[in-house]
Formats: structure tokens, sequence, C-alpha cells
């Protein structure tokens, strides 16, 4: 309600403003004209609300495609409840390895976010993302070819080993090819720092659904 | 009168239809359980509580219309709090005694008769009954004099369910393609066939007649003719239907075709 | 504008366009299921160019796809995308005094997706075995390949994510538009009701829309992969997963997604009954909250849709009782748009007769649903027509007619035009008192037995006194479908050559009446309004004195109260335009 206590601003009444409302579209990024705003009085502002409604809507966006994960995990949760579930033929420690690579891409990334200019947090994350899809690609194919957990004769508990690692490592796939992205504009001067923070919350985000993974798929 | 598992692929001839379907339109199908007139009692209820309601609602807002269109003057204010605890307590009173009723009327049936296996657990002179539901046909498998499940002396008919009346039947359903509904709908029984478990309900038939089994779960191209039949018999008729039909059966048994030989041991409630 | 326009109200255009083709669509089939039932196995006029072989009339295969896109096609592409893609786009960033979406390249990604969906959808119709045919809830094992097996399906499921897709873009853009863009001064407590039955709908769509996603990823790896998640029986391998799971998402999406359908229509009444009343809502915190209530316990209730699936009795009674407590709040709200109209000075405008239109068939449909609320009664009622004819009121009659109510509100406002009065009222009027027959015959056939999805009832003896009555509901149906005309004449004509809307013809005081032109231009407002008061500022005395009018614009600035507070509430340069156009 504080825009009601904001000190007058001179300016031509409003029944005076005969303009068409659409004759001069005021673009988002000018100053307001006559009647600066101050939530949008200048550029730098302006930014700042951009980005912290972009953040927010990350934020938001994940917090709320968490469902997504949580359904799956439901599923594999009944599953479970029902009948014995069996023992992977992967080594556990070898996934938790792999995971642990995502973990570190996340202390990476956290870390990096604070020393703002340097560009190789996010380019060693990248490379973290990358080692983690070739390893996870890696046990998948072992249990396929090696240990014969295969589908659809592994029956659900096989249907879930490698349905849900395909569907994470699908989501992985996105924030490393975006952390890409934002890499690359780096690399070709464009300011990239709001735009990268935002990304590593999508890492964040896939490290903690790899442990909701874990915990609901991997664990016996 | 005798349905053996030779014919068992076509459905008995005599087409029995319900003796006395209500050919009112806005009735319920005939009751012919002996527990079923608590639902339908439950919904003559809910009826009137819906009258109610409805007569309240629409007939406040007509009264409202009427009567203060285009009047002069309208109020200014979004309510009191006298108002607006009055639409709270109105809105608290009618679910109170709508919704009231409604929970406890339905927590009884429940209680005493839907999730009461007890009564066909106790009773010596229940019936069982597993179901196994197909595209597009009920299977139906009684245990023979033997009393138990899949062997030779199982009786087994399609789209043709006969029980004594007044005895509690005891139905264990399954399905092995896709979800059915196995709904009898002159005994308020209705219950989903989902393959890999096994579901279980109860009913008792009031009288003596026949009646009709539908599915009420789309499971493809021809669910609508998904139809069989029910009978309730006398208990003299029937324990001599199942004799026989069990003397047939066990002539006509082949220990080499397993796919008949679908019936599991009896699920314990 | 063109078809690259990121404006939230170019998009919102598109999807009117599209969710009017496919209301249109999704109306026809629901005809070819009436005519069915009504003349079972006899052609169905007009469609002998599509099904040849039969000369037009429908068989088994045939109607199974018909049911089930009529159902996917009205929730998913029709229903879903007008209420929020169209309405919700254009009018929330202008009810809040925002310059647009928070997320403008989101939207008409969104719109893109959603179009994607469609064209699939159209081109399901095209392959072999036809389109989807397992129901619009697709329940598993029926929905796998084993049993439907074909391309169309697999088309309609993907299709489905599309329009989901979509449904989550728009929501989130929504829910941080509502938090982030509001017009200095629009406090949470001063948004129309409309914004707050969008915002909790947009919630809604956000955390469970990614539900339907999950079930309907595993489906698609069970018809495309080989996966095992929902496949028991004798077509499973390997010991098999389980088709209750996917039951149990697919309801804790589904049920929400009625209420998605209905909360926006919910506002609109709630907001409209005020104006045409020319009054403040009555209790508008509680209606809110109402509102609030009832999203918040959505996710609650779901299992009511599986009552007779075996659950276990704990389950069933604590959704029993979840369920029935959803009505409170209901009622509360209901008794609050008669409270609002209570004392007022009632104008039956087009919208208000569409409003109050709603409200009865809203009415109707909530109590029509309280026998299903409770396991006892639901037993006879379950997967009968008492069912359909209970969420077509609700989702079907009170969503359509909330959505025409918004549209004849909002025309004026969207394309610079005013729709005719009289034929927006026949249209209303006539659909009101059809849909009531239509779903009223529906609920009786249904209470006399009848079972959803058959292609011909009268299989069963027990339903075939029920042929006449089928009839009427059939000649009902077919008339509401006419009734459609009148709507489609005004539109058309109006569009050519209607008559220029005045800048305020309903006389309220939101701010995309008060502050922006008809139709508004890039930005919305020249100036960002600054939000002095709530949106149903109607019939207060010091305006009447003062203005000689019955409403004040949220953004206006009474002479008197500038004088006096001088420099406080002065950033009053803010415009109402009704002077500008
Ligand atoms: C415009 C008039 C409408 C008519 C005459 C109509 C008629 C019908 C009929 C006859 C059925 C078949 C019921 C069954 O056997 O399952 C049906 C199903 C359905 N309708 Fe409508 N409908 C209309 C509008 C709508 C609207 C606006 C919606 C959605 C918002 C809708 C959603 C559905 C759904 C979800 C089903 C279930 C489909 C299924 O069984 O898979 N309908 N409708
Ligand atoms: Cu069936
Ligand atoms: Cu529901």
């Amino acid at each position: 309600m504080s825009a009601e206590r904001k000190p007058a601003v001179d300016g031509p009444r409003s029944s005076e403003s005969e303009t068409r409302a659409d004759a001069t579209p005021p673009s988002r990024s000018q100053p307001l004209g006559m009647t600066p705003l101050p939530a949008a009085s200048d550029a730098r502002t302006e930014n700042a609300n951009a980005e912290g409604t972009a953040w927010l809507g990350t934020v938001l966006g994940l917090a709320a495609w968490t469902m997504f994960f949580a359904s799956l995990a439901f599923a594999v949760g009944w599953y479970r409840m029902r009948e014995p579930w069996p023992t992977l033929p992967v080594s556990l420690l070898g996934l938790s390895l792999t995971g642990l690579l995502l973990l570190v891409g996340s202390a990476v990334l956290h870390l990096g976010l604070r020393r703002r200019e340097s560009p190789w947090p996010a380019r060693g994350a990248l490379l973290l993302g990358l080692g983690f899809l070739a390893l996870q690609a890696m046990w998948t194919h072992q249990a396929w070819w090696t240990e014969h957990v295969r589908i659809p004769e592994g029956g659900v508990s096989a249907s879930a080993f490698h349905g849900l690692t395909a569907l994470h490592a699908l989501h992985v796939l996105v924030v490393t090819f975006n952390l890409f992205l934002v890499c690359w504009r780096h690399t070709r001067g464009a300011d990239v720092r709001a735009s990268l923070r935002r990304h590593v919350l999508g890492w964040h985000f896939v490290t903690a659904m790899w442990v909701l993974l874990f915990v609901a798929v991997y664990l016996p | 009168m005798s349905t053996s598992v030779e014919e068992k692929s076509q459905p008995s001839s005599d087409t029995p239809t319900s003796t006395s379907t209500s050919a009112r339109t806005l009735a319920l199908p005939e009751d012919a359980s002996v527990d079923g007139h608590r639902i339908d009692a439950l919904l003559g209820w809910s009826h009137r509580f819906e009258a109610g309601m409805a007569a309240l609602a629409l007939g406040w807002m007509v009264v409202a219309v009427w009567r203060f269109r285009g009047s002069k003057r309208a109020a200014s204010d979004g309510g009191t709090k006298r108002s607006r605890a009055w639409v709270l307590g109105l809105a608290l009173s009618t679910f109170l005694v709508v919704d009231g009723a409604l929970l406890v009327g339905s927590e009884g049936y429940l209680r005493d008769v839907l999730w009461n296996l007890d009564v066909p657990a106790k009773d010596p002179r229940t019936v069982r009954i597993e179901i196994n539901a197909h595209q597009w046909s009920w299977e139906a498998r009684y245990a023979g004099e033997d009393g138990r499940f899949n062997t030779p002396d199982d009786v087994v008919t399609w789209n043709d369910l006969r029980v004594p009346a007044g005895v509690p039947v005891w139905v264990q359903l399954v399905s092995t393609d896709v979800v059915h509904g196995f709904s009898l709908p002159n005994f308020r029984v209705k219950l989903d066939a989902i393959p890999g478990r096994v579901n279980q309900t109860w009913f008792r038939a009031a009288r003596e007649g026949a009646w009709e089994v539908a599915c009420y779960q789309h499971c493809g191209t021809s669910h609508y003719r998904m139809r069989g039949e029910l009978r309730a018999l006398s208990a003299e008729a029937y324990a001599a239907w199942l004799r026989e039909a069990g003397r047939q059966a066990v002539q006509a048994y082949d220990v080499d075709d397993s796919a008949a030989h679908w019936g599991w041991e009896w699920k314990a409630p | 504008m063109s078809l690259l326009s990121l404006d939230h109200k170019a998009v919102a255009r598109r999807y009117l366009w599209s969710g009017l083709g496919f209301l249109l669509l999704g109306g026809l089939l629901a005809l070819a299921i009436r005519w069915q039932w009504a003349w079972p196995g006899r052609s169905v006029p007009g469609l002998a160019w599509a099904l040849p072989e039969s000369h037009g009339a429908l068989t088994p295969p045939t109607y199974t796809a018909v049911f089930t896109m009529h159902g996917l096609v009205m929730i998913f592409f029709a229903v879903t995308p007008l209420l929020f893609g169209a309405l919700g786009h254009f009018v929330l960033p202008l009810a809040i005094g925002a310059r647009g979406l928070a997320f403008p390249r989101l939207s008409a990604l969104g719109y893109w997706v959603y179009a994607l969906g469609g064209v699939l959808m159209l081109a399901s119709f095209a392959v072999r075995l036809g389109p989807a045919s397992a129901g619009w809830t697709a329940y598993p094992p029926l929905s796998t390949s084993a049993f439907t097996p074909g391309l169309g399906q697999t088309l309609v499921t993907v299709a489905v994510l599309c329009a989901g897709t979509s449904a989550f873009t728009y929501g989130l853009n929504f829910v941080v538009t509502v938090a982030r863009c509001r017009a200095p001064g629009m406090t949470w407590g001063r948004l129309p009701l409309t914004v707050w039955g969008l915002f909790f709908a947009s919630v809604l769509n956000v955390v469970f829309v990614p539900v339907l996603a999950a079930a309907t990823v595993l489906l698609l790896m069970d018809r495309l992969l080989g996966t095992q998640f929902f496949i028991a029986g004798a077509a499973a391998v390997g010991g098999g997963g389980d088709p209750v799971v996917y039951q149990h998402l697919f309801w804790l999406f589904g049920h929400p997604e009625v209420y998605i359908l209905i909360l926006p229509a919910w506002g609109m009444v709630g907001d409209l009954v005020a104006f045409f009343s020319r009054k403040p809502a009555h209790g508008y915190r509680l209606t809110a909250g109402a509102m609030g209530t009832v999203s918040a316990l959505s996710g609650l209730v779901y299992a009511h849709h599986l009552f007779t699936s075996g659950m276990s009795p704990l389950l069933g009674r604590t959704f029993m009782v979840l369920t029935l407590l959803i009505s409170l709040p209901a009622e509360v709200m209901f008794l609050n748009w008669l409270m609002t109209l209570w004392r007022g000075s009632v104008r039956l405008t087009s919208p208000m007769l569409a409003a109050l239109a709603t409200m009865v068939v809203f009415g109707l449909g909530g109590i029509t649903g309280l026998a299903l609320g409770a396991v006892a009664t639901d037993v006879p009622l379950h997967g009968t027509l008492w069912v359909v004819g209970h969420f077509h009121l609700t989702m079907g009659a009170a969503s359509f007619l909330g959505l025409f109510a918004g549209l004849y509100f909002w025309f004026p406002k969207m394309f610079g035009r005013a729709l005719h009065e009289g034929l927006a009222k026949v249209h209303v009027l006539s659909s009101a008192v059809l849909f009531l027959g239509v779903f009223g015959g529906q609920l009786a056939a249904g209470y006399a037995g009848q079972l959803r999805r058959l292609y011909d009832p009268y299989q069963y003896t027990y339903l075939k006194h029920l042929l006449p009555l089928n009839q009427w509901t059939t000649v009902c149906a077919f008339l509401l479908g006419a009734a459609q005309v009148v709507f489609v004449v005004n539109l058309v004509w109006t569009l050519r050559r209607g008559r220029a809307a005045e800048a305020n013809p309903w006389q309220v005081g939101t701010l995309e009446w008060t502050c922006a032109s008809s139709p508004p231009g890039e930005g919305n407002f020249t100036q960002v309004p600054v939000v002095l008061r709530g949106p149903h500022a109607l019939s207060q005395p010091e305006v009447l004195e003062q203005l000689g009018r019955d409403w004040i614009g949220q953004a206006e600035v009474l002479p008197g109260v500038a004088r006096e507070g001088a420099g406080e509430e002065a950033l009053a340069t803010v415009s109402t335009v009704r002077s500008v156009t």
C-alpha cells in the first residue's frame, strides 16, 4: 500500500490526457514518461525487477515440477510395498559415486556464484554433468547387457530402473545443455550472471531429484 | 435348466428378463436385494435435501432478482459482520445436516453391509463364487460339492450366475485383461475387476427371479455387450443345479486344459 | 497482430479462435454420442462422408473413439484453453494493472505447444485404427498397446501431454504475474475475484499437471517401450506392475482439474454478480478464502473416483469425509453470491444473465454431487449417466456459461466492438435452459441405472424403457447445438460491422475498463495505474454525491479526497480513460 503514500509528482491530471492509450506505446525498458513510477524509474531497477521475476518463476516452476518426480516415486513406492524389491545387480557404490558428481557440481556452482567473474565453475560443472550422463549410461548398459536386467522381462523393477533413470537423465541433459548455452553466451561477452543464477537452481533441482531416485529405485 | 461346462460359450437360451423392471423412468432399478433398501432410503433422503437446497438457492435467487431488479438504490457495503456470520452459520448448518446425514447413513451401510465380510464369512450357507471378467464376458466358478476351488468338480458358467435366494453370496473378482466393472444394478452391487488383484464383495437376493449383470467400466469395443444374467433360485433348485452341473463338470474335466484351471484358493477376507 | 506477437492480448486471441474451433468439434462429437443413444445404429445425418462403410452410422469402434475424443477435446483443447488461454491471458494482466504477463515468450511458446497438441489430435482422426478410444481417463491396461493398438492412441496421449505442458506454462506465468506484476496499490485484497479464481486455478495447474505428466509419461513408456508400470494380468511380463497406480495418479490430477475448470468461472460470477447488482461483493474475503480452501482441499479428495475399486475401508472413509468437507466452502461462496444480489440494484445484462445461469447450473451440479461423495450412495450411481450429468452441469454447463459470461463481458474490450445484446441474451438463456434439459435428462437416465459409455444401452433389458427419455434428451442436445448458431451469427456480424463499443459499457471500476482503451494498445496502459480501492466500489455514497455516478475507477481519485489529502494520494494523475476514447 506504499503506493498510496507516494509524494506527489507533478504532471497533467488524468482528465487532460486526451491521447489514445495505444498511440504511444511505452516500451517496458523506457522510463515511463511523465509519471515515473518508483519501481520502474530507471533501467537498473527495472532490470533487477525482471531478474527477480525470472528468478521467482524458476523457483516456483522447479518446485512445482517436483510433483513429477514425487509422482514417479509414489508409483515405485507402491510397487515396493506390494512385493519385495529385487536388489540391483549394479554396484550401489558406483551409482552413489555417479550421483556424487551432481552433488559436487552443485557445490562447485554454488561457490562459483560467489566468485562472479570466473567462468570455470560453470565449465567444470558442464564436465561433471557430462560425466554423470556417461556413467549413468554405463550402468544401465551394464545392467541390460551383462546382468540381463531388461525390459520387459525384468518386470516392474527393471522398468523402474531403466525408465526412471532415463527420465532423470533427460532432465540432467536439459540442465547441462542450458548451462552450456550460458557458458557459450559468456564466452561471447554477454552478461550471464542472472541467467547463470537461475540455471544453477536447475542443477540443484536435478541433484535433489537424483537423491529421490536413489532412495526410491536404487536402494534395495 | 442346466448349464454345463460344455455349453459354456453360449449363454443359456431362455432369455430371462428382469421380472418386473419398473417402467418408471425416474426410479432406481428395481431392488431385488435384502440390504439394498438401505441405500435407496439414504438416496431418498439425499433427494429431499437436494430438493430443499435447490429450492432455497434458486428461490432465493429468483426472489432477489425479482425484488431488486433495477431498484433505485443499492446498498453500499460488502456485508456486515452480522450478515457474514449468517452466511457462515447457514452454510455450516446446511453442511452439518446434509453432509452429516449422508455420512452417518453411509457409514451405517458400510459397517453393516458393504465392508462387513463377517456376514458371509460366518454364515454356513454362504455361496462363494469366483468371477473372472473377460473382454467381453463373465466367467464364474463355483466350488462344487467338495467346497474347494480349482478341483475337477468346479462348475464354470459363462454370463450365467445362479444363486440361492436369501443366502449371502460372496464374490471374489479378477480380470486377466483390462479393467472391468462388475455390477448388479438390481442388487446395488458395484466392484471393479482389476488385473493383478482379487476384489471381493457380497450380497443377498431377496427373492427368486432373473436379473442382469452389467459391466460398468469401459473395457473396449464390445463393452456394451458384456452382459450376463443372474438367477436367484430357491435353495433346493440351486442345490439340484449345482449337483448336476458338478457331475457333468467332473465328466468333462480335462487335466491338460490349464487355461480352464484359472481358479484360486479362496482368499480370507 | 501477427502470429508471432508476444503480446498477451494477441496470444489470448489465438487461444480464443483455436478453443472455439475445438469447442465446435467437441460439440459435434457430443451430438454423435447423443444420436447413437436416441437412434442406435442409424446413420448420423451428415456423417456418411466420414464413415462410408456404415453409411454414416456409428459402429462400436467409432463410438468408443467418439466419446473418448469428445471428453479429451472438451477438457484439454476447448474449455481450459478458452478459460485460461483466452480469457485468462487477456484479462489477468489488465485487471491487475500489469503491462503484460511476467513471461511473454513463455506464454507464446505455451500456445504453440498447445497448437501442436491440437494438430496431433486432429491428425489422429486420420490414422489407421482411428484416434484414441480408451476413454478420456485412458485406464490401462486398456490404453496400452496390447488392447488399443494403433498410432491414434499414442498421438492423442502425446497431445494431452502437450496440452498439459501449455497449461503448466500459463499456470506458472499467471502465478508469477499476480505475485510480481501488480500495479502499485493493487494489494491482494483489491484483486478482482476473477483474478483470485484464475490465480488459485493456476496454482492447481502448476502443482497437479506434473502429476498428469508423470502418469502419461509412464503410460507412454508402457505403450512404446514395453515397460511394465501399469500392466498386470495375462499381458504382464516378469511380474507386471499395477493399473491401480495409474488410477491414483490420474485422479490426483483429475479431481483438481475439475476445479481448474470451474475456479475461473467462480471468480467471474463473483465479480459479475457484484457489478450488475451495483454493489460490492458480499464477503469478498470469505469468497476468496472459500476459493482458496476448495483449492487446498482439491488434491485431498480425489479417491472418491475410486470408491468401487476395492480400496481399503480406511482409505474409503477418509476420502468420503474429505469429499463431503469440500462442500462447505462451496456453500459459503454460493451464499455470498446470493447475498450480493440482495439489496442490490440488479441489471440483467447478457453477462449477468450468463453469470446467474452459471449459478443455477453449478448449484444443481454441486447438489447432485453430494450423493456421489458418500460411499453407500455412490455405489448405485457410480459409472452411470448420473455422474455424467453431474459433471457436465459443473464443468460442462457451468464452465461453458461462465466462459460466455466472461466473453460477453470482455468482448468489447477485446475487440472494441459491442455484441448485440439481444442476441447475446437469447443465446445465454436458450443455452441455459437446454443445458438443463440435456444434463437433467442424463441425470434421470443415470438414476434409472443407465451406464455410461454404452454403444447400445438397450442391450440391457432393465434400460429398455429409457429410450424415449434418451430421445428427448437428444432433441434438447441438438437444439442446444442449434442455439450456438445465435452466438456465431452475433460474433461474425459484430466483428464485421458491429458498432464501436463505449469506453466503459458496463459502468464498472476495474482497471481494464477505466484505465485502458478498447482494445488496449501494446503495454496496456499509457501510465501504470496506481490503485486506490477494491474492484467493487459501486454505489458508494460519496462517489454518487461528487461524481453523480454509482461507480468509480479502481485508480480514480475522488476529487474531494485529493483536495484534502494534498500530497498523500496525489499520484492521482492516473487516468480513468473514460475520457480517452
Ligand atoms: C455441449 C454439450 C455437451 C453434450 C451434449 C455432451 C454430451 C456428452 C455425452 C453424451 C457423453 C457420453 C457420456 C458417456 O457415456 O461417458 C459425454 C462425455 C463426456 N463429456 Fe460431454 N457433452 C457436452 C459438453 C461437454 C463439455 C463442455 C465438457 C468438458 C468441459 C465435456 C466433458 C465430457 C467428458 C470428460 C466426458 C467423458 C468422456 C469419457 O467417457 O471418456 N462435455 N458428453
Ligand atoms: Cu467389461
Ligand atoms: Cu473428483
